[in-house]
């Protein structure tokens, strides 16, 4: 890849990538290093990709593992951290901006599984056959996963809407 | 359409969440903006592992060198009585820098030569020992000395026929 293509690839996708590794990453530091170790793969990467989504599901697929990696080690298992606390957060008067910051909080909560899926689907507009693909997944299994995320995300937030 | 309406409260979560500039330049300055080109680790390691099997090979290839250069094969003229070998031995033993002196019957040698090299040829052929005008001293000569200068010593003594070292072929 020239470095005119991986600085194109970067432009089109890093907010993406981050995106991902903030919602799986249980704070804005681990995050950071997910996604500046999904780049140095893209940059030491031979394959030729077909085309830019081709690119998009190769950078998911190797955030999510990054991301699985980064909690699979002893020493994130055994260590509590102090996570990082955003004041804006706490605060539920109902406005439009405080709502979307409990988005993230809720995402977060979720179980690992539940929430790359959750991702995929709300923010990536994935379709549940796309996601399945892109996470190696049964169709049916993405299908449970989606319907019980959505069932959480209803519990943790009341500004969600009930899609049955 | 609640669905929709999720997405969008979803992707409103979202807004502002975007990867520092420090970040973004660590990776710029560790790839495109690298002065040097980085390569995968195992790679990094393909020439210095290459140097150091180069390095040990020549190493023991010198050392087996040294060890074989500190012999020398001292072969006498034919028909030399028991009693004249016996005066080269003496006077091989009192030559500065030779450290053994052993005997090597032609019988001996020959016996060697058909348990490294006849095992499978039948030896019946031959009468007699071929080898048998190769009875010689094995000189083991000192570390320090030079085993050319020692084997051109070595050839001026009386009854001696030809002296051999390591790199040349026994007749």
């Amino acid at each position: 890849m020239t470095n005119e293509e991986y600085l194109r690839i970067i432009d089109l996708y890093a907010s993406n990538i981050y995106k991902i590794a903030f919602c799986n990453c249980k704070n804005k530091y681990d995050a950071e290093d997910v996604f500046q170790n999904v780049l140095l793969k893209l940059y030491h990467e031979n394959r030729k990709f077909e085309t830019d989504e081709h690119v998009k599901r190769w950078l998911i697929r190797v955030t999510v593992n990054e991301c699985h990696n980064i909690w699979s080690s002893f020493w994130k298992r055994k260590v509590a951290f102090i996570t990082e606390n955003r004041p804006e957060a706490a605060y539920t008067d109902g406005t439009e901006s405080t709502r979307c910051l409990n988005v993230v909080q809720a995402v977060k909560q979720l179980p690992e599984k539940y929430r790359n899926v959750i991702h995929l689907f709300y923010y990536e507009d994935y379709s549940v056959k796309e996601i399945s693909k892109i996470l190696r997944l049964k169709e049916s299994t993405v299908q449970t996963q989606l319907m019980r995320g959505r069932n959480l995300m209803k519990q943790l937030l009341e500004v969600w809407n009930d899609e049955r | 359409m609640m669905k929709d309406k999720n997405r969008q409260l979803y992707k409103a979560g979202f807004e502002g969440i975007e990867v520092s500039k420090e970040s973004m330049e660590k990776v710029l300055g560790r790839t495109v903006y690298s002065k040097r080109k980085t390569g995968h680790w195992k790679m990094k390691l393909v020439i210095p592992v290459c140097v150091v099997m180069v390095l040990l090979s020549s190493l023991s290839v010198g050392a087996v060198n040294f060890y074989q250069s500190r012999f020398l094969k001292v072969f006498f003229v034919e028909g030399i009585e028991k009693s004249e070998r016996a005066s080269i031995q003496k006077k091989l033993l009192k030559t500065d820098g030779v450290v053994q002196v052993t005997f090597e019957g032609g019988d001996e040698a020959w016996e060697a030569f058909q348990k490294e090299y006849l095992q499978e040829i039948d030896i019946s052929q031959f009468k007699e020992n071929p080898l048998k005008n190769s009875d010689c001293f094995n000189v083991r000569i000192a570390n320090d000395v030079d085993y050319k200068e020692m084997k051109a010593e070595l050839a001026k003594l009386q009854g001696v026929r030809l002296v051999n070292d390591y790199q040349d072929k026994e007749e």
